[in-house]
């Protein structure tokens, strides 16, 4: 297998007495899709938190591109190239969808100390901000505030903004979330194609997304990594199915 | 956006027509009426960049506001007096020069704002608009107990500063100047919320964590918008203190940051004229009703009550029939 462009080794984090994280580790290599399960409750939330740098783990690491970043701050990580989707969707709300992905591409260039010329005038934010929306499945749409898109679309909106980031690997927290059988059938086909770009790490509980789209899948209880393997190894395996797939798929 | 930008053109036309008519008429304290609303509205369009595009609820502008009167009025006494300002480590004149007063007023301001911002942009909500309030109130204890500038009562200068090429007692040269700085506030206001520092600042007022995550620190957008705030804000009390040839603690107390705050309230908070729409009508208001009762300020707080619980938009959103701020 390739390098992986991120990968976590021994992470650890406790609330008090609880262990929201217990010695995960994790890799993420190019062009997979590696989807993180598990029943509610079982950090994975928590998990992404750390990667991003939003919260600070306890023990181990975390190297993004052969580099540790577990000291850097979450804008800095960003701006590496580590793009993250929300569970809940997370937009600018009064920003129409172009400012929305001008902003993330703003981001991405680390030019925000810029007061007069116009941000929506310049070509180096709005050219690749079409270009994002346009393959988010977004076009036409640029104009409309975030606020008025439906949930679909701005679940789509959050990829085009993960896009504009130019990322080296995506955090996908629930994207699915709350989409209805047509919307996950399309962002299954724009997730699908992602990997490209990126490799995905996909927090997902829609578990026909995640068998039609998973190259790996890891399966994460009580903060620990139970098992690592394909779809048809994580379907046979006794351990998952009691933990985990037996009561709910 | 079309019909916010005629009402916009109505409220700079009437700016400018009313002290027009007043000269006309011979009435000059109508001028000085539409001096103090110019004033008024360039210390609202200063706070309008922390507060309506970056949502920084900051109750305590009075301290900027003040600053810049007192960088004024400390400098225009020293030249009356023929006295230096300090002679340590090296001889600073007092001056009666606009042009000198200014830029001294707007740095005094703005390092202010540098150090007040760095330690009340580690807190929000509640906490922010706390420790914005207690430094103001800080700096206008300070002011009352220092006596050299007059303490309590304030520091009077009977000339007022001047301006090359300009008779600046002449009330309507004087509103002339006040209006080219709020015009100059304005257009830099402007370009300010269409530029990039202007989208990382309102993404920020929105959704703070969602900015992080694109690679944009607000800590340090926030605090540079709160400076360029305090700037405009201490320009405007530097003209201020020269309207009234007179600076007092006043300036800085929390009544003034609550009046500053009620300009861009009433007008429309985020709203690029709103300023100048909640200075008219304050000044108007206080004008006529104050003439009326000297509890006028109890219908003040009921206007304020209705604009908050059923015009956020504030004058501008309800002409404009258009909620939605910024």
């Amino acid at each position: 297998m390739a390098d992986p462009i991120l990968q976590i080794r021994g992470l650890s984090k406790s609330f008090g007495a609880l262990k929201a994280t217990d010695a995960v580790s994790l890799d993420l290599v190019p062009g997979e899709i590696h989807a993180l399960i598990g029943p509610n409750g079982a950090g994975k939330s928590t998990l992404i938190k750390q990667i991003v740098g939003e919260l600070r783990h306890d023990a181990g690491s975390i190297r993004f591109e052969g580099q540790e970043i577990g000291t850097l701050d979450a804008p800095a990580r960003a701006r590496l190239g580590l793009a993250r989707s929300f569970q809940v969707s997370s937009v600018m709300p009064e920003f129409t969808v172009l400012q929305n992905v001008a902003l993330a591409v703003q981001g991405a260039s680390g030019e925000s100390f810029r007061f007069l010329r116009p941000a929506l005038g310049d070509a180096a934010l709005v050219d690749p901000a079409r270009f994002h929306i346009a393959h988010a499945g977004l076009e036409g749409r640029e104009a409309v505030p975030a606020a008025d898109l439906s949930h679909g679309e701005r679940r789509k909106l959050e990829i085009a903004m993960a896009l504009a980031l130019r990322p080296q690997a995506f955090l996908l927290d629930e994207p699915m979330a709350g989409m209805g059988p047509e919307g996950s059938r399309q962002l299954t086909a724009i997730l699908s194609d992602l990997r490209e770009e990126a490799p995905i790490l996909l927090v997902e509980h829609d578990m026909d997304a995640v068998f039609a789209l998973a190259d790996r899948i890891s399966v994460l209880v009580y903060g620990r990594i139970i098992a690592t393997g394909t779809v048809d190894e994580i379907r046979a395996n006794a351990d998952v199915q009691s933990a985990y797939l037996g009561e709910d798929a | 956006m079309l019909r916010e930008s005629w009402i916009n053109a109505v409220l700079l036309a009437a700016l400018v027509a009313v002290p027009l008519w007043a000269l006309a008429a011979g009435e000059p304290f109508v001028i000085t009426l539409a001096t103090k609303v110019a004033i008024f509205a360039l210390a609202g369009v200063g706070l309008n960049l922390a507060l309506g595009l970056g949502g920084l609820i900051s109750f305590g502008h009075a301290a900027f506001f003040g600053l810049g009167g007192y960088v004024a009025g400390i400098l225009a006494w020293h030249e009356a007096n023929a006295m230096p300002v300090t002679t340590l480590p090296f001889t600073i004149e007092g001056t009666n020069e606009m042009l000198a007063i200014w830029p001294v007023a707007m740095l005094v301001a703005g390092l202010a704002a540098a150090l007040i911002g760095a330690l009340s942009l580690r807190t929000s909500g509640v906490y922010f608009i706390m420790v914005t309030l207690a430094f103001a109130q800080m700096l206008y204890y300070f002011a009352i107990s220092w006596p050299a500038y007059g303490g309590e009562d304030g520091l009077s200068f009977y000339v007022r500063n001047t301006f090359p090429g300009a008779n600046t007692f002449d009330p309507i040269q004087f509103f002339a100047i006040c209006l080219v700085l709020l015009a100059g506030a304005l257009a830099l206001s402007w370009a300010i919320r269409r530029s990039r520092f202007g989208l990382a600042l309102m993404g920020a007022r929105q959704n703070a964590q969602r900015v992080v995550s694109l690679g944009i620190r607000p800590f340090g957008i926030r605090l540079t918008a709160f400076v360029i705030s305090g700037m405009i804000t201490g320009l405007a009390g530097a003209l201020y203190a020269d309207l009234n040839r007179f600076v007092s603690p006043q300036m800085l107390s929390w009544h003034m940051s609550g009046e500053i705050m009620i300009f861009v309230i009433l007008g429309g908070v985020g709203r690029l004229y709103g300023p100048i729409a909640g200075a008219g009508l304050f000044i108007l208001l206080e004008h006529l009703l104050g003439g009326v009762s000297e509890y006028w300020q109890a219908l003040l707080g009921l206007l304020l009550l209705v604009v908050v619980l059923f015009a956020r938009g504030g004058l501008i959103g309800v002409l404009s029939k258009e909620a939605r701020d910024g």
